[in-house]
C-alpha cells in the first residue's frame, strides 16, 4: 500500500535524553494512524519534527515516496500538512475568521479582503459539520469550538495529511464522540490522519493502524482490529498493566469538611468562577469533582486551601470555621494539599529534596531550635521518606528538585502531604503528565488514606480517574455544582451530558 | 623536623584542593572568569588612551606610561606596602556592607536598587546622633550606629511594605526612594546646622567652612594601631563588615528565618502554599536589606573630617554610589555572604590600584573610568552569565515540554 509520509530512522535529543531514537513511522493514504505512548513516550517531538518545530538529528522524511526537508510549519503547510497542537494557538481577542486565515490572508492595496475567505470558511464548516460562527470572538467560545476552528485552520490550507496531539484531553465524551466521527470522515475522503494519543479506548474506537512509542523507541507498529488494549497496554509499558483500582467498600464517618454557599469573584472574568457551591467531605471517603477544565474547579481549591480570598460563604474542618484563618493555621487544623501546579505551588524546584520535604514544617520541632534549621532532623526525614515512598533522584535527599522527573517530583509532593497526617486532603490532578507506573502507585497512595479514615477531595480532569476512586462524584459547569452522582450507577455518556451543561440537576 | 613539614606541606595540599574541589569553589569560577574579563577591558581602555595620546589626537604634558599604569593598576592595595592596605580595608568595609544588602535581596527574590538612599539615610541620621547628642565615647558610636541601622532598615521597609501592600515595584518605588533620602539630606543638613560653620566679617552672617561635619569625637568609630597599617589609621569599620558577612551567612543558611526568606525568593507561590506569610517575608527582607545599607552609611559617616557637599553630582558620586557598587558586589559575589566579601575586597582593591595610576601619568579623572570599566565590565559579565544559564535552563524546560507531553 501506497505511504503518503514515511519518517525513517528518526533521532532527536535534548541534552540527554533521547527523546526519538531511530523512529520509523510509516503514514498509509487514507488511515487513520494512533500514535501512543506514555508520557514522555517521544509522540509530540516526532509529530513536532514532521511539523518541522523541530529538526531531527538523524533520519530523514519521505513525502510521496520523495525524500523532503521540512525545515519550518511553513514548509509543512506547502507539503499540506496540518497539525492541531494540544494547546490551541489562536489569538483570544480574534474573531473564528479572523484566526483561520491568520498567516495566508488575501490583502489588496494593504487592506484586508475577507469576503473570499468568508465564503470558503462557511463552504468549509458546512460541508465537515463543524459548525462556528465565523464573527464570535475565540475567548468567547468553548473549548470544543476552539478545536474545530483550528481543524478548519488546517482544512483552509487544504492539508492533506492531519495530525491531532492529544485531541480529546479538553473534550466531554459527547464532543469527543462527534470529533471521532468528523476524523473517520477526513479519513473516508482520502485525507490521512495521524492522532496522538495516551487513551487506549480511542485508539480502538477510531484509528486504522497504531504505532507504540516507548522511552523513544518504536515498539512496533500494529493493525488496531487484530489487537487488544491489555496488549497495546503492555507494549506502552514494557509489562503487564491491571486495569481499574481495587477499592473497599467505602465506610464514611462523621463530616470531616463542610464548605457552605462558597463564592468567588474572579476579577480577571469579571465574574463569579465559582457559585454557591456547598458539599462536603466525610471520613473514609474520596469526593471527586468532576469537569472540563476552566469550569471553577481550580478556584474552588484556590478558596478552599485559602490561596485565593474567599468572597462569600463558610468552610469548615472538623467542626471549627477556617473561611478566612491563613493557609499555615489550615495546614495546622489538619488540611493536606496536593496542588494542581506542582512547579508553580508544590515546590521551591531550586532547593534540593530534603529542604522541600520540610516546606510546610520548617518552623516546627524537630526541624527548628532556638530559630536554627537543624539540618540533621531535615535530612533524617528525607532519607527516611525517600526510602518509604520509592522518591528516585541522582542524589538522594541532596538532589535540586529541578534536576527530577515529574513523576518522582510529584512523589516528594505527596510524600510530605501524607506524612503531615492530614485527616482532610485535597488532590488536585494528582497524576497529570506521570507514567502509568507511578499513577497506579499514587491512586494506591490515596485509597490508603481514604481506608485509613481521612476525607479526600479528588479534583481532576481525568474522568477516567475520578469514576475509579471517588466515593461520590459532584459535577462543576460554570462554576456550580450541577450533579451529585454515585459513580456505581452512572456513566461517561451521563457525566459528559453534565459536564457540558446540557442536563442539569434541579437544585434540592 | 624534615618530616614534619612534608606532612604539613600535604595536609596544606589537602586543604587547598578541598577548596578547589568544593560547590562554592565550582561555582565561583564564572566570577573569576567575568573578572578576568573586566580587567582585560581596564587595560584595553588604558591602551586606548595611551594610544590617543601616542597618535596625537589629544596632547597632555607627561605622556601616559602604559606598562608602569597596568601595572600601578593590579598592584592595587599592596601599591604602598602596609599604608595602602589599610586604606584598601578601609575603603572595603562600606563597600562589602552594600554589597551584602544588595545580595541578601536577591537571594530573597528582591532586587534592592535603593541601597544608596538607605546608605544616605541611614549615615544622615547617624549624623545626627553624632552631632546633636552628647554622649561618652563608646555609647555615643554605638548609638549613632545603632540608630543609622534602623533609619537604613526603615528606609528598606517603607519599600517592602510598599510591594506586599500596594503591589508596587521595588525597583521603581527604591529609586525614588534615593532621590527622597538625597534631597531629603540636603534640607536636614541645612536645617540641623550639621557642617561647620564660621562668622564672615564681610558679609556679616555665618557661612559654612570647607563642607566638615561637625562630628565629636566621640562620635568616631574607633581606631586601631597607625604604626601597623604604616601610618594609616584604620577604624573598626572592616570588623563590622566581616561580622556581618558571618551573620548573614548563618541566617540565610542557617536559621528558618533564612529557609523562609528565600522559599519566598526562589518561589513565592509555592512558599505562600506552604502556609509561610510572604506578604510580611516581604518587608522583613527590604528591612534586613536596609539595615545593612543603613550600616554602611554610618561606618562612612562615623570617621573623623567627614566631608558632604551639598550638591547632587557629588552626592552621587562620592557617597551614593557605593549604594550602586554593592549591585555589582552582590553580582560578583554571586549574592553569597562570603562571596560578597571577597567581590568587596577586589572592588577596594581595583579603586585603590586607580588612585596610583596617575604616577605613571594617567590622569586622575581617568582612574575612575578605568576602575569603573573593570568594576562594571565584571558585573556585567557574570549577569549575563547568569541570564545565559537561566535562558538555558527555559530553553531546555521548553524542550522537555513537548517530550514530556503534559496530559490535561
Amino acid at each position: 500500500m501506497e505511504h503518503v509520509i514515511e519518517m525513517i530512522g528518526i533521532c532527536k535529543q535534548f541534552g540527554t535524553l533521547k527523546a526519538n531514537d531511530h523512529v520509523t513511522f510509516q503514514l498509509r493514504k487514507g488511515e487513520v494512524h494512533a500514535l501512543v505512548g506514555e508520557n514522555g513516550a517521544g509522540k509530540s517531538t516526532l509529530m513536532s519534527i514532521l511539523f518541522g518545530l523541530y529538526h531531527a538529528d538523524e533520519g530523514f522524511i519521505r513525502l510521496n515516496g520523495e525524500e523532503v526537508a521540512i525545515k519550518n510549519p511553513n514548509d509543512a503547510t506547502r507539503f499540506r500538512i496540518g497539525m492541531v497542537h494540544q494547546h490551541f494557538k489562536l489569538v483570544e481577542v480574534f474573531t473564528v475568521l479572523e484566526n483561520i486565515i491568520l498567516g495566508s490572508e488575501d490583502t489588496k492595496y494593504g487592506f484586508l479582503i475577507r469576503k473570499d475567505a468568508r465564503k470558503r470558511v462557511v463552504e468549509l464548516s458546512e460541508k465537515y459539520k463543524l459548525h462556528v460562527d465565523p464573527d464570535a470572538l475565540i475567548k468567547d467560545i468553548t473549548v470544543g469550538m476552539q478545536q474545530r476552528v483550528e481543524i478548519l485552520k488546517m482544512l483552509y490550507r487544504d492539508a492533506d495529511i492531519l495530525i491531532f496531539d492529544e485531541p480529546t484531553a479538553v473534550l466531554t465524551p459527547q464532543e469527543i464522540d462527534e470529533l471521532m466521527i468528523t476524523i473517520r470522515n477526513f479519513a473516508k475522503e482520502g485525507k490521512s490522519i495521524v492522532i496522538i494519543t495516551h487513551k487506549l479506548a480511542e485508539v480502538m474506537a477510531v484509528a486504522d493502524r497504531c504505532t507504540v512509542l516507548r522511552k523513544g523507541q518504536c515498539i512496533g507498529t500494529v493493525d488496531v482490529k487484530d489487537t487488544t488494549t491489555s496488549q497495546l497496554a503492555e507494549m506502552m509499558v514494557g509489562r503487564k498493566v491491571r486495569f481499574g483500582v481495587d477499592k473497599s467498600p467505602c465506610k464514611p464517618g462523621d463530616v470531616v469538611f463542610q464548605a457552605e454557599h462558597l463564592s468567588f469573584f474572579n476579577k480577571d472574568k469579571n465574574r463569579n468562577s465559582v457559585h454557591d457551591v456547598s458539599l462536603d467531605v466525610r471520613a473514609g471517603e474520596i469526593v471527586g469533582i468532576a469537569g472540563i477544565e476552566g469550569n471553577g474547579q481550580t478556584d474552588l481549591v484556590n478558596i478552599i486551601t485559602g490561596l485565593k480570598r474567599v468572597s462569600a460563604g463558610t468552610t469548615t474542618l472538623n467542626g471549627k470555621d477556617i473561611s478566612r484563618t491563613s493557609i499555615r493555621r489550615k495546614l495546622e487544623q489538619g488540611m493536606g494539599h496536593i496542588p494542581e501546579d506542582r512547579h508553580k505551588h508544590g515546590l521551591v524546584l531550586d532547593f534540593n529534596l530534603a529542604e522541600n520535604l520540610i516546606l510546610e514544617s520548617y518552623y516546627l520541632a524537630p526541624y527548628q531550635k532556638y530559630g536554627l534549621l537543624q539540618k540533621t532532623a531535615m535530612y533524617d526525614n528525607a532519607e527516611a521518606l525517600i526510602e518509604r515512598f520509592d522518591i528516585r533522584s541522582a542524589a538522594g535527599a541532596r538532589s535540586i528538585v529541578r534536576s527530577m522527573s515529574g513523576g518522582n517530583q510529584q512523589k516528594a509532593i505527596i510524600a510530605r502531604e501524607i506524612t503531615r497526617n492530614p485527616n482532610f486532603l485535597i488532590a488536585v490532578q494528582p497524576t497529570r503528565g506521570l507514567d502509568i507506573g507511578a499513577i497506579e502507585y499514587i491512586h494506591n497512595q490515596l485509597l490508603k488514606q481514604r481506608d485509613a479514615g481521612n476525607a479526600i477531595l479528588l479534583v481532576s480532569l481525568e474522568l477516567e480517574e475520578t469514576m475509579d476512586l471517588s466515593d461520590r462524584i459532584l459535577v462543576m459547569y460554570e462554576g456550580e455544582i450541577v450533579a451529585h452522582l454515585d459513580p456505581k450507577a452512572t456513566d461517561f455518556h451521563e457525566i459528559g451530558l453534565y459536564m457540558s451543561g446540557s442536563k442539569k440537576e434541579e437544585k434540592a | 623536623m624534615k618530616k614534619e613539614t612534608s606532612a604539613f606541606m600535604t595536609n596544606l595540599r589537602d586543604l587547598w584542593r578541598k577548596v578547589m574541589q568544593s560547590e562554592g569553589m565550582k561555582r565561583a569560577i564564572p566570577s573569576f572568569i567575568a573578572i578576568g574579563f573586566g580587567i582585560g577591558f581596564g587595560i584595553l581602555t588604558m591602551a586606548i588612551i595611551w594610544l590617543l595620546v601616542k597618535l596625537n589626537v589629544f596632547n597632555v604634558y607627561n605622556d601616559p606610561q602604559f606598562f608602569h599604569g597596568v601595572a600601578r593598576l593590579l598592584a592595587g592595595g599592596f601599591n604602598k606596602g602596609m599604608y595602602s592596605i589599610g586604606n584598601m580595608l578601609h575603603r572595603a568595609a562600606p563597600l562589602i556592607l552594600t554589597g551584602l544588602s544588595v545580595g541578601f535581596a536577591f537571594k530573597t527574590g528582591l532586587f534592592n536598587i535603593g541601597a544608596p538612599g538607605q546608605l544616605l539615610f541611614g549615615g544622615l541620621v547617624a549624623i545626627f546622633i553624632g552631632a546633636k547628642v552628647t554622649l561618652p565615647a563608646p555609647w555615643h558610636w554605638m548609638l549613632a550606629m545603632i540608630a543609622g541601622v534602623l533609619a537604613g532598615g526603615l528606609w528598606g521597609l517603607i519599600v517592602g511594605a510598599l510591594k506586599s501592600i500596594f503591589n508596587v515595584h521595588e525597583v521603581v518605588s527604591s529609586i525614588m526612594m534615593n532621590y527622597i533620602a538625597m534631597y531629603f539630606a540636603f534640607w536636614a543638613i541645612e536645617t540641623f546646622d550639621l557642617l561647620h560653620r564660621f562668622y564672615d566679617r564681610i558679609t556679616d552672617s555665618f557661612r559654612v567652612a570647607n563642607f566638615t561635619l561637625t562630628l565629636p569625637p566621640s562620635a568616631y568609630l574607633p581606631r586601631g594601631l597607625s604604626s601597623v597599617f604604616g601610618g594609616f589609621t584604620l577604624n573598626i569599620g572592616i570588623l563590622i563588615a566581616l561580622a556581618a558577612v558571618v551573620v548573614i551567612h548563618i541566617v540565610l543558611n542557617k536559621t528558618t528565618l533564612g529557609y523562609q526568606l528565600k522559599a519566598a525568593g526562589y518561589n513565592r507561590d509555592a512558599s505562600k502554599y506552604a502556609g509561610m506569610n510572604t506578604k510580611r517575608d516581604i518587608v522583613l527582607s527590604m528591612a534586613i536589606s536596609g539595615m545593612l545599607a543603613g550600616l554602611a552609611g554610618t561606618v562612612m559617616i562615623l570617621v573623623p573630617d567627614k566631608k558632604m557637599f551639598m550638591d547632587q553630582p557629588t552626592m552621587m558620586g562620592e557617597f551614593m554610589s557605593i549604594g550602586f557598587d554593592g549591585i555589582s558586589i552582590a553580582l560578583l559575589g554571586l549574592s553569597e555572604p562570603i562571596g560578597v566579601g571577597l567581590a568587596g575586597l577586589f572592588l577596594a582593591y581595583i579603586r585603590q590600584g586607580g588612585d596610583y595610576i596617575d604616577l605613571a601619568h594617567y590622569m586622575k579623572e581617568l582612574a575612575d573610568v578605568i576602575t569603573s570599566v573593570i568594576i562594571y565590565f565584571s558585573a556585567l559579565s557574570v549577569a549575563l552569565h547568569q541570564y545565559m544559564v537561566e535562558r538555558k535552563k527555559k530553553k531546555a524546560a521548553l524542550k522537555q515540554a513537548p517530550a514530556g507531553g503534559e496530559s490535561a
